[in-house]
Protein backbone atom coordinates (compact mmCIF):
# COMPACT_ATOMS: atom_id res chain seq x y z
CA UNK A 1 0.00 0.00 0.00
CA UNK A 2 1.23 3.26 -0.42
CA UNK A 3 2.29 6.04 2.14
CA UNK A 4 -0.47 8.19 2.55
CA UNK A 5 0.34 11.44 4.52
CA UNK A 6 1.27 14.41 3.41
CA UNK A 7 0.36 14.24 0.16
CA UNK A 8 -1.99 12.51 -2.79
CA UNK A 9 -1.26 8.90 -4.25
CA UNK A 10 -1.77 7.90 -7.18
CA UNK A 11 -2.10 4.01 -7.34
CA UNK A 12 -3.17 2.39 -10.77
CA UNK A 13 -6.17 4.73 -11.40
CA UNK A 14 -7.31 5.63 -8.06
CA UNK A 15 -6.43 8.85 -6.18
CA UNK A 16 -5.99 8.05 -2.40
CA UNK A 17 -6.82 11.31 -0.32
CA UNK A 18 -5.03 13.22 2.00
CA UNK A 19 -4.84 13.05 6.60
CA UNK A 20 -3.91 15.20 8.07
CA UNK A 21 -2.00 14.31 11.18
CA UNK A 22 1.28 12.57 11.49
CA UNK A 23 1.91 9.37 11.68
CA UNK A 24 2.22 8.50 15.35
CA UNK A 25 5.23 7.63 16.80
CA UNK A 26 4.84 4.08 18.46
CA UNK A 27 3.60 3.00 14.85
CA UNK A 28 6.54 2.00 12.63
CA UNK A 29 4.80 0.55 9.71
CA UNK A 30 3.55 2.62 7.10
CA UNK A 31 0.95 0.10 5.78
CA UNK A 32 -0.46 -0.75 9.26
CA UNK A 33 -0.61 3.28 9.53
CA UNK A 34 -2.32 4.09 6.11
CA UNK A 35 -4.97 0.92 7.02
CA UNK A 36 -5.98 2.48 10.46
CA UNK A 37 -6.34 5.81 8.36
CA UNK A 38 -7.80 4.92 5.23
CA UNK A 39 -9.40 2.00 5.82
CA UNK A 40 -11.95 2.96 8.36
CA UNK A 41 -14.10 5.07 5.78
CA UNK A 42 -17.68 3.60 5.72
CA UNK A 43 -19.71 4.93 1.93
CA UNK A 44 -23.31 6.68 2.69
CA UNK A 45 -24.75 6.88 -0.62
CA UNK A 46 -22.33 8.35 -2.68
CA UNK A 47 -20.58 10.41 0.08
CA UNK A 48 -18.06 9.90 2.61
CA UNK A 49 -17.55 9.28 5.96
CA UNK A 50 -14.30 8.71 7.95
CA UNK A 51 -13.75 7.64 11.25
CA UNK A 52 -10.60 8.77 13.21
CA UNK A 53 -9.03 5.83 14.19
CA UNK A 54 -8.61 4.15 17.56
CA UNK A 55 -6.26 6.01 19.19
CA UNK A 56 -7.72 9.35 19.14
CA UNK A 57 -11.38 7.92 19.66
CA UNK A 58 -14.28 6.79 17.22
CA UNK A 59 -14.68 10.25 15.75
CA UNK A 60 -17.63 10.52 12.57
CA UNK A 61 -16.77 13.74 10.09
CA UNK A 62 -19.21 14.56 7.72
CA UNK A 63 -18.24 14.93 4.27
CA UNK A 64 -15.77 17.39 3.31
CA UNK A 65 -14.62 18.13 7.60
CA UNK A 66 -11.77 17.20 8.33
CA UNK A 67 -11.21 16.21 12.56
CA UNK A 68 -9.58 17.40 15.13
CA UNK A 69 -6.98 15.00 15.13
CA UNK A 70 -6.92 13.35 12.00
CA UNK A 71 -7.65 13.26 8.47
CA UNK A 72 -10.51 13.06 6.21
CA UNK A 73 -12.02 11.22 3.50
CA UNK A 74 -14.15 13.15 1.49
CA UNK A 75 -16.57 12.75 -1.37
CA UNK A 76 -15.41 14.44 -4.90
CA UNK A 77 -16.16 13.46 -8.30
CA UNK A 78 -12.85 13.89 -8.94
CA UNK A 79 -11.46 11.85 -7.32
CA UNK A 80 -12.15 7.48 -7.85
CA UNK A 81 -12.02 6.26 -4.43
CA UNK A 82 -11.53 2.63 -4.65
CA UNK A 83 -14.47 1.17 -2.41
CA UNK A 84 -13.38 -2.33 -2.62
CA UNK A 85 -10.36 -1.80 -1.59
CA UNK A 86 -11.27 0.24 1.24
CA UNK A 87 -13.27 -2.38 2.42
CA UNK A 88 -10.69 -5.24 2.13
CA UNK A 89 -8.92 -2.96 4.33
CA UNK A 90 -11.27 -2.63 6.61
CA UNK A 91 -11.86 -6.34 6.80
CA UNK A 92 -7.71 -7.29 6.95
CA UNK A 93 -7.72 -5.07 10.32
CA UNK A 94 -10.80 -6.47 11.80
CA UNK A 95 -9.21 -9.45 11.10
CA UNK A 96 -5.80 -8.38 12.90
CA UNK A 97 -8.34 -8.12 16.05
CA UNK A 98 -9.35 -12.00 15.41
CA UNK A 99 -6.30 -13.82 14.73
CA UNK A 100 -5.94 -14.74 18.47
CA UNK A 101 -9.28 -16.18 18.51
CA UNK A 102 -9.12 -17.37 15.02
CA UNK A 103 -6.16 -19.50 16.24
CA UNK A 104 -7.38 -21.00 19.33
CA UNK A 105 -10.38 -21.91 17.25
CA UNK A 106 -8.91 -23.53 13.96
CA UNK A 107 -6.14 -25.40 16.65
CA UNK A 108 -9.25 -27.14 18.27
CA UNK A 109 -10.88 -27.73 14.91
CA UNK A 110 -7.97 -29.54 13.67
CA UNK A 111 -7.01 -30.94 16.83
CA UNK A 112 -10.61 -32.66 17.00
CA UNK A 113 -11.36 -33.55 13.60
CA UNK A 114 -8.16 -34.62 12.07
CA UNK A 115 -8.78 -37.90 12.34
CA UNK A 116 -12.09 -38.35 10.45
CA UNK A 117 -12.57 -39.44 6.92
CA UNK A 118 -15.53 -36.76 6.08
CA UNK A 119 -15.29 -33.22 5.12
CA UNK A 120 -18.88 -33.44 5.99
CA UNK A 121 -18.71 -33.87 9.58
CA UNK A 122 -15.66 -32.24 9.76
CA UNK A 123 -16.71 -28.71 9.22
CA UNK A 124 -20.00 -29.32 11.32
CA UNK A 125 -17.46 -28.89 14.84
CA UNK A 126 -18.53 -25.94 16.86
CA UNK A 127 -15.21 -24.40 16.44
CA UNK A 128 -15.02 -24.32 12.24
CA UNK A 129 -19.50 -22.75 12.72
CA UNK A 130 -17.74 -20.38 14.74
CA UNK A 131 -14.95 -19.70 12.97
CA UNK A 132 -18.23 -19.11 9.78
CA UNK A 133 -19.52 -16.94 12.31
CA UNK A 134 -17.02 -14.56 12.48
CA UNK A 135 -17.94 -13.43 9.05
CA UNK A 136 -16.09 -11.64 6.22
CA UNK A 137 -13.38 -10.58 8.53
CA UNK A 138 -12.46 -14.24 8.99
CA UNK A 139 -11.66 -14.73 5.27
CA UNK A 140 -8.15 -13.35 5.67
CA UNK A 141 -7.43 -15.42 8.57
CA UNK A 142 -8.72 -18.65 6.72
CA UNK A 143 -6.49 -17.80 3.45
CA UNK A 144 -3.43 -17.62 5.45
CA UNK A 145 -4.28 -20.41 7.10
CA UNK A 146 -5.27 -22.41 4.00
CA UNK A 147 -1.76 -21.27 2.44
CA UNK A 148 0.07 -22.05 5.52
CA UNK A 149 -1.36 -25.71 6.82
CA UNK A 150 -3.84 -26.86 4.41
CA UNK A 151 -6.64 -28.17 5.41
CA UNK A 152 -10.53 -28.64 4.23
CA UNK A 153 -11.12 -24.58 4.82
CA UNK A 154 -13.21 -24.54 1.80
CA UNK A 155 -16.48 -24.66 3.08
CA UNK A 156 -16.04 -21.62 5.91
CA UNK A 157 -14.52 -19.81 2.43
CA UNK A 158 -17.92 -20.11 0.65
CA UNK A 159 -19.72 -19.38 3.79
CA UNK A 160 -17.69 -16.02 4.47
CA UNK A 161 -17.13 -14.45 1.51
CA UNK A 162 -20.30 -15.71 -0.70
CA UNK A 163 -18.64 -16.88 -3.41
CA UNK A 164 -16.39 -20.08 -5.32
CA UNK A 165 -13.45 -19.42 -7.52
CA UNK A 166 -12.75 -23.40 -7.17
CA UNK A 167 -14.14 -25.60 -10.09
CA UNK A 168 -16.71 -28.13 -9.44
CA UNK A 169 -13.86 -30.53 -10.84
CA UNK A 170 -11.13 -29.36 -8.18
CA UNK A 171 -9.09 -31.83 -6.04
CA UNK A 172 -8.52 -30.16 -2.73
CA UNK A 173 -4.80 -29.14 -4.03
CA UNK A 174 -6.54 -27.12 -7.04
CA UNK A 175 -9.30 -25.95 -5.05
CA UNK A 176 -6.78 -24.54 -2.82
CA UNK A 177 -4.40 -22.77 -5.24
CA UNK A 178 -7.99 -20.99 -6.44
CA UNK A 179 -8.55 -19.74 -3.53
CA UNK A 180 -4.88 -18.43 -2.60
CA UNK A 181 -5.30 -16.61 -6.64
CA UNK A 182 -8.78 -14.91 -5.07
CA UNK A 183 -7.10 -14.03 -1.72
CA UNK A 184 -4.76 -12.62 -3.69
CA UNK A 185 -6.21 -10.91 -6.58
CA UNK A 186 -8.71 -9.46 -3.86
CA UNK A 187 -6.47 -7.87 -1.60
CA UNK A 188 -7.29 -10.38 1.51
CA UNK A 189 -3.58 -11.93 1.42
CA UNK A 190 -0.48 -11.11 -0.17
CA UNK B 1 1.41 -35.32 13.49
CA UNK B 2 4.00 -37.19 15.90
CA UNK B 3 2.37 -40.70 17.07
CA UNK B 4 1.19 -39.48 20.66
CA UNK B 5 -1.22 -37.53 18.88
CA UNK B 6 -2.54 -40.41 16.58
CA UNK B 7 -2.05 -42.64 19.94
CA UNK B 8 -4.37 -40.05 21.81
CA UNK B 9 -7.16 -40.96 19.37
CA UNK B 10 -6.72 -44.78 18.77
CA UNK B 11 -5.01 -46.15 22.17
CA UNK B 12 -4.60 -49.52 21.06
CA UNK B 13 -2.00 -48.53 18.76
CA UNK B 14 0.24 -47.68 21.94
CA UNK B 15 2.93 -50.21 22.33
CA UNK B 16 2.61 -51.34 18.45
CA UNK B 17 5.02 -51.29 15.47
CA UNK B 18 3.64 -49.17 12.75
CA UNK B 19 5.07 -46.31 10.53
CA UNK B 20 3.33 -43.18 9.66
CA UNK B 21 3.87 -41.20 6.21
CA UNK B 22 3.34 -37.27 5.44
CA UNK B 23 0.40 -35.68 6.14
CA UNK B 24 -1.78 -34.97 2.70
CA UNK B 25 -5.11 -32.86 3.08
CA UNK B 26 -6.00 -34.29 -0.89
CA UNK B 27 -7.00 -37.35 0.04
CA UNK B 28 -8.81 -39.55 2.56
CA UNK B 29 -8.94 -42.97 3.78
CA UNK B 30 -11.50 -44.39 0.37
CA UNK B 31 -9.24 -42.60 -2.00
CA UNK B 32 -6.33 -44.22 -0.76
CA UNK B 33 -7.76 -47.93 0.07
CA UNK B 34 -9.17 -47.40 -4.09
CA UNK B 35 -5.14 -45.73 -5.12
CA UNK B 36 -6.69 -42.23 -5.73
CA UNK B 37 -3.85 -39.79 -4.14
CA UNK B 38 -5.30 -36.95 -5.63
CA UNK B 39 -9.02 -36.52 -4.75
CA UNK B 40 -11.25 -36.80 -1.57
CA UNK B 41 -13.92 -39.66 -2.31
CA UNK B 42 -17.09 -38.31 -0.49
CA UNK B 43 -20.51 -37.42 -1.57
CA UNK B 44 -21.71 -34.90 -2.92
CA UNK B 45 -18.79 -33.85 -5.65
CA UNK B 46 -17.88 -30.31 -5.78
CA UNK B 47 -14.94 -28.41 -5.60
CA UNK B 48 -12.14 -30.49 -3.11
CA UNK B 49 -14.99 -33.71 -3.04
CA UNK B 50 -14.93 -36.33 -5.77
CA UNK B 51 -17.64 -38.94 -5.99
CA UNK B 52 -18.25 -41.15 -9.36
CA UNK B 53 -20.99 -41.04 -11.29
CA UNK B 54 -23.59 -42.98 -11.22
CA UNK B 55 -23.71 -43.66 -7.53
CA UNK B 56 -26.22 -42.27 -4.85
CA UNK B 57 -24.67 -39.24 -2.79
CA UNK B 58 -25.26 -41.02 0.04
CA UNK B 59 -22.86 -42.91 3.20
CA UNK B 60 -24.71 -46.16 2.92
CA UNK B 61 -22.76 -49.16 3.14
CA UNK B 62 -24.31 -50.49 -0.02
CA UNK B 63 -23.35 -47.73 -1.99
CA UNK B 64 -19.69 -47.79 -1.18
CA UNK B 65 -19.43 -51.42 -1.22
CA UNK B 66 -20.82 -50.97 -4.91
CA UNK B 67 -18.00 -48.10 -5.62
CA UNK B 68 -15.46 -51.13 -4.25
CA UNK B 69 -16.50 -53.92 -6.01
CA UNK B 70 -16.22 -51.96 -9.50
CA UNK B 71 -12.74 -51.49 -8.21
CA UNK B 72 -12.47 -54.92 -8.57
CA UNK B 73 -12.48 -55.80 -4.95
CA UNK B 74 -15.79 -59.03 -5.53
CA UNK B 75 -14.56 -61.02 -2.83
CA UNK B 76 -16.12 -60.53 0.79
CA UNK B 77 -14.77 -62.07 3.37
CA UNK B 78 -15.13 -62.75 7.45
CA UNK B 79 -14.18 -59.92 9.11
CA UNK B 80 -11.15 -62.18 11.40
CA UNK B 81 -9.68 -63.23 8.19
CA UNK B 82 -6.80 -62.63 6.97
CA UNK B 83 -7.00 -61.46 3.14
CA UNK B 84 -5.00 -63.95 0.67
CA UNK B 85 -5.30 -61.21 -1.83
CA UNK B 86 -5.04 -57.38 -1.51
CA UNK B 87 -8.55 -55.98 0.59
CA UNK B 88 -10.27 -53.62 1.76
CA UNK B 89 -11.81 -53.17 5.22
CA UNK B 90 -15.29 -50.88 5.39
CA UNK B 91 -15.90 -49.20 9.00
CA UNK B 92 -18.97 -48.02 10.52
CA UNK B 93 -20.90 -46.30 12.60
CA UNK B 94 -24.56 -46.99 12.25
CA UNK B 95 -25.46 -47.44 8.95
CA UNK B 96 -22.88 -45.15 7.23
CA UNK B 97 -19.54 -45.79 6.90
CA UNK B 98 -16.66 -44.11 8.79
CA UNK B 99 -13.31 -45.31 7.36
CA UNK B 100 -11.44 -47.47 5.18
CA UNK B 101 -7.97 -49.72 5.23
CA UNK B 102 -6.32 -51.76 2.74
CA UNK B 103 -4.44 -54.64 2.88
CA UNK B 104 -1.57 -54.97 0.68
CA UNK B 105 1.73 -56.71 0.85
CA UNK B 106 0.49 -58.73 3.60
CA UNK B 107 0.15 -55.77 5.87
CA UNK B 108 -3.26 -53.53 6.79
CA UNK B 109 -2.56 -49.78 5.74
CA UNK B 110 -4.85 -46.49 5.94
CA UNK B 111 -4.92 -42.83 6.15
CA UNK B 112 -6.11 -41.05 8.72
CA UNK B 113 -8.39 -38.43 8.03
CA UNK B 114 -6.59 -34.95 6.61
CA UNK B 115 -3.53 -36.69 8.69
CA UNK B 116 -0.54 -39.50 8.02
CA UNK B 117 -0.87 -43.06 6.38
CA UNK B 118 -0.63 -45.54 8.81
CA UNK B 119 1.11 -48.59 8.00
CA UNK B 120 1.28 -52.47 10.44
CA UNK B 121 -1.51 -52.04 12.55
CA UNK B 122 -3.95 -54.73 13.06
CA UNK B 123 -7.94 -54.10 11.97
CA UNK B 124 -8.87 -54.01 15.10
CA UNK B 125 -6.70 -51.08 16.34
CA UNK B 126 -8.46 -49.06 14.76
CA UNK B 127 -12.07 -49.58 16.24
CA UNK B 128 -13.46 -46.79 18.53
CA UNK B 129 -16.83 -44.18 18.95
CA UNK B 130 -15.04 -42.46 15.83
CA UNK B 131 -14.34 -45.55 13.37
CA UNK B 132 -16.62 -47.87 14.88
CA UNK B 133 -16.40 -51.52 13.73
CA UNK B 134 -15.59 -53.59 10.89
CA UNK B 135 -18.32 -54.48 9.23
CA UNK B 136 -16.80 -56.09 5.50
CA UNK B 137 -13.60 -56.62 3.99
CA UNK B 138 -13.72 -57.08 0.22
CA UNK B 139 -10.86 -58.98 -1.51
CA UNK B 140 -9.57 -59.17 -5.13
CA UNK B 141 -10.62 -62.64 -6.76
CA UNK B 142 -7.39 -64.94 -6.36
CA UNK B 143 -5.42 -65.83 -9.77
CA UNK B 144 -5.89 -69.09 -11.33
CA UNK B 145 -2.53 -70.05 -10.53
CA UNK B 146 -3.55 -69.53 -6.56
CA UNK B 147 -6.59 -71.27 -6.78
CA UNK B 148 -4.78 -74.30 -8.20
CA UNK B 149 -2.95 -74.64 -5.22
CA UNK B 150 -5.94 -74.30 -2.84
CA UNK B 151 -6.40 -77.85 -1.27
Amino acid sequence: MPHAQNKFIKEKDNLWCKPECARPDHVSDDTEWNMRHLSLGKVFFDNWSFQAPIEHGWHAVEEGEVSPLCGYLFHNEELALDVKRLKVSEIRLRANYLAVEFDALSNKWKRDTRHLSLISKQISHSAYLRIIGMGEAAIPLILKELRDRPAHWFAALRATANTDPAGKDDSPSQAREAWLRWGISEGYID
Amino acid sequence: MAKHDIEADFPLLVGKQYDLSAENFNFNCLAFALGDESNWWEPPKGAGQYWPPGFPDDLTIPTVEAIIRCHGFTVEIGVDEIPEADAIAIYSVGDEWSHFAKFANDGWRCKLGIGHDVIGFDLHDLETAMYGKVVKILRRPLPPSALEKTP
